[in-house]
């Protein structure tokens, strides 16, 4: 393309590079295309032409239940699936970095390329939360908020737009700090866009919602075994055990039995209607390839 | 012109311009074809094409092609608005599909040329303002790089490398995973 006197007609070669990971590599052949490709129109005339690239998803799965689900996840309770074809090498998208590597951390949420990782299982007080970038190092920022509990009932909201950090008191109905522990409390957004907290402690669930926006009161609490009844394959005693939180979005969780092999269901948390989740898989936290691409150096 | 009678429609229909390329030579084409170009379309427009179109940057070699596709194309404009003005019926879609197809072998042909000649169409096709030839022509430069390193690229076009080795290390690094 160096024939091609025209920088106008590189640009529409260059967008017309369907691979996100092409892109990069193409930034990375001479000082013209690079400068081609970091170009803040360019890169956003590409986003709009082709969709953001899906490295793969984070499953979690508890440390024992991987043999209950015949799943390939060994000994870590954490599962890289990547998208099918392939964008990028599996091993970019290890979590080993984290202290003691991924098998004691969780995802409790994605945005992006972003990850929002929990410690699990550490001492009941503070459990560990890093905000962490597999593919690249961190550049913090994220849609929405993300929320993080602080030992003695307290939430914290990371406001993603603005980077503003705001906090609530849980109600007093539950040991907050015990959950917090065994990681059956979590945050996802009702179909009404506002934040509820999530419990599911034995048999029962619960739903929190804020009201007013500031005070967390109790929405919705019901017996998983009852609300489960009536699926086909039910067991009873699928609900004597724990329950996996396997995936949850707006307005909806996708549970597990610990025991009893692959039997999943989801839960509307507006009508608390269950139906069988089978073909949802694990799917847990997607993540993307960075964007915009780090092009910093070599730009002169 | 056309709705005044079929005289002049037949008039309109076999309008032809001629084209003449850098070395001199002189192409006669249907208006309908010539009009695939914008740019000509805007010379037709302001009634500056008596006498011929001298086209100083597009060569013989390359002018034949680009009609070529022209023509073809053109052909392809006139029966979808054929089709969609008058006819509805299966068997005309039927026709349409057919056409459609025909049409995609003949780009996918067309496209068999060597890399000198590739980059002469797009030239030619940004000079023109030919849409469809130029998406085409870089369409299949942009799918030619797909899956390829830094190095291979370089080596299919004959780009020389500005980079000092330092610096592509340190480029490899900053997105180290579209690398492996």
């Amino acid at each position: 393309m160096d024939e091609s006197g025209s920088d106008d007609i590189l640009a529409l070669v260059l967008e017309r590079v369907g691979s996100q990971v092409s892109l990069i590599r193409c930034a990375a052949v001479c000082r013209r295309w690079r400068r081609a490709i970091a170009d803040a129109g360019f890169l956003r005339r590409f986003r709009s032409l082709h969709p953001p690239a899906v490295a793969g998803d984070y499953h979690n799965v508890s440390l024992l239940a991987p043999f209950m689900l015949g799943s390939e996840a060994g000994t870590s309770g954490l599962v890289f699936v990547p998208s099918s074809p392939s964008t990028v090498d599996a091993r970019h998208c290890s979590l080993d970095f984290l202290p003691d590597g991924a098998g004691s951390w969780d995802v409790r949420d994605s945005r992006g390329s972003l990850l929002l990782m929990i410690r699990r299982g550490f001492g009941p007080a503070f459990p560990d939360m890093v905000v962490c970038e597999p593919l690249a190092p961190l550049r913090g920022h994220a849609g929405g908020s993300w929320y993080f509990y602080v030992q003695g009932r307290t939430l914290i909201d990371l406001d993603g737009s603005t980077g503003d950090f705001s906090s609530s008191v849980l109600p007093p109905l539950d040991d907050w700090d015990l959950h917090a522990w065994s990681n059956n409390f979590f945050v996802t957004s009702g179909r009404d866009g506002m934040p509820r907290i999530i419990t599911v402690i034995d048999d029962t669930m619960k739903v929190l919602a804020k009201l007013n926006g500031c005070k967390w009161v109790l929405e919705k609490s019901f017996l998983l075994s009852e609300a489960a009844q009536g699926l086909p394959g039910y067991q009873p005693w699928f609900f004597d055990f724990p329950q996996n939180v396997l995936t949850m979005g707006e307005g909806f969780v996708v549970l597990s039995p610990q025991y009893g092999g692959p039997w999943r269901f989801s839960i509307d948390l507006e009508t608390m209607e269950v139906a069988p989740a089978a073909d949802m898989g694990l799917m847990m936290f997607r993540c993307e390839l960075p964007w915009p691409p780090a092009l910093h150096a070599c730009l002169d | 012109m056309a709705s005044a009678g079929s005289g002049d429609e037949k008039a309109a229909a076999a309008a032809m311009i001629t084209l003449i390329s850098s070395d001199n030579e002189k192409f006669e084409v249907t208006e309908a074809t010539a009009t695939l170009s914008q740019t000509i379309r805007h010379m037709i427009e302001d009634g500056c094409t008596d006498g011929g179109v001298p086209l100083p940057n597009v060569t013989s070699k390359i002018l034949a092609r680009v009609i070529e596709y022209c023509k073809k194309h053109a052909t392809a404009a006139a029966g979808e608005e054929g089709s969609s003005s008058s006819f509805s019926d299966a068997a005309f879609l039927e026709v349409d599909r057919a056409f459609l197809e025909e049409l995609e072998e003949f780009d996918d042909a067309f496209l068999e040329v060597d890399r000198a000649t590739l980059f002469d169409l797009i030239l030619a096709a940004n000079y023109l303002d030919i849409k469809g030839l130029l998406n085409l022509t870089c369409q299949k430069v942009a799918d030619s790089v797909k899956g390829k390193t830094p190095e291979q690229i370089r080596e299919m076009y004959n780009i020389v490398n500005d980079l000092t080795p330092e610096e592509e290390a340190e480029i490899r690094r900053e997105t180290q995973w579209a690398f492996e």
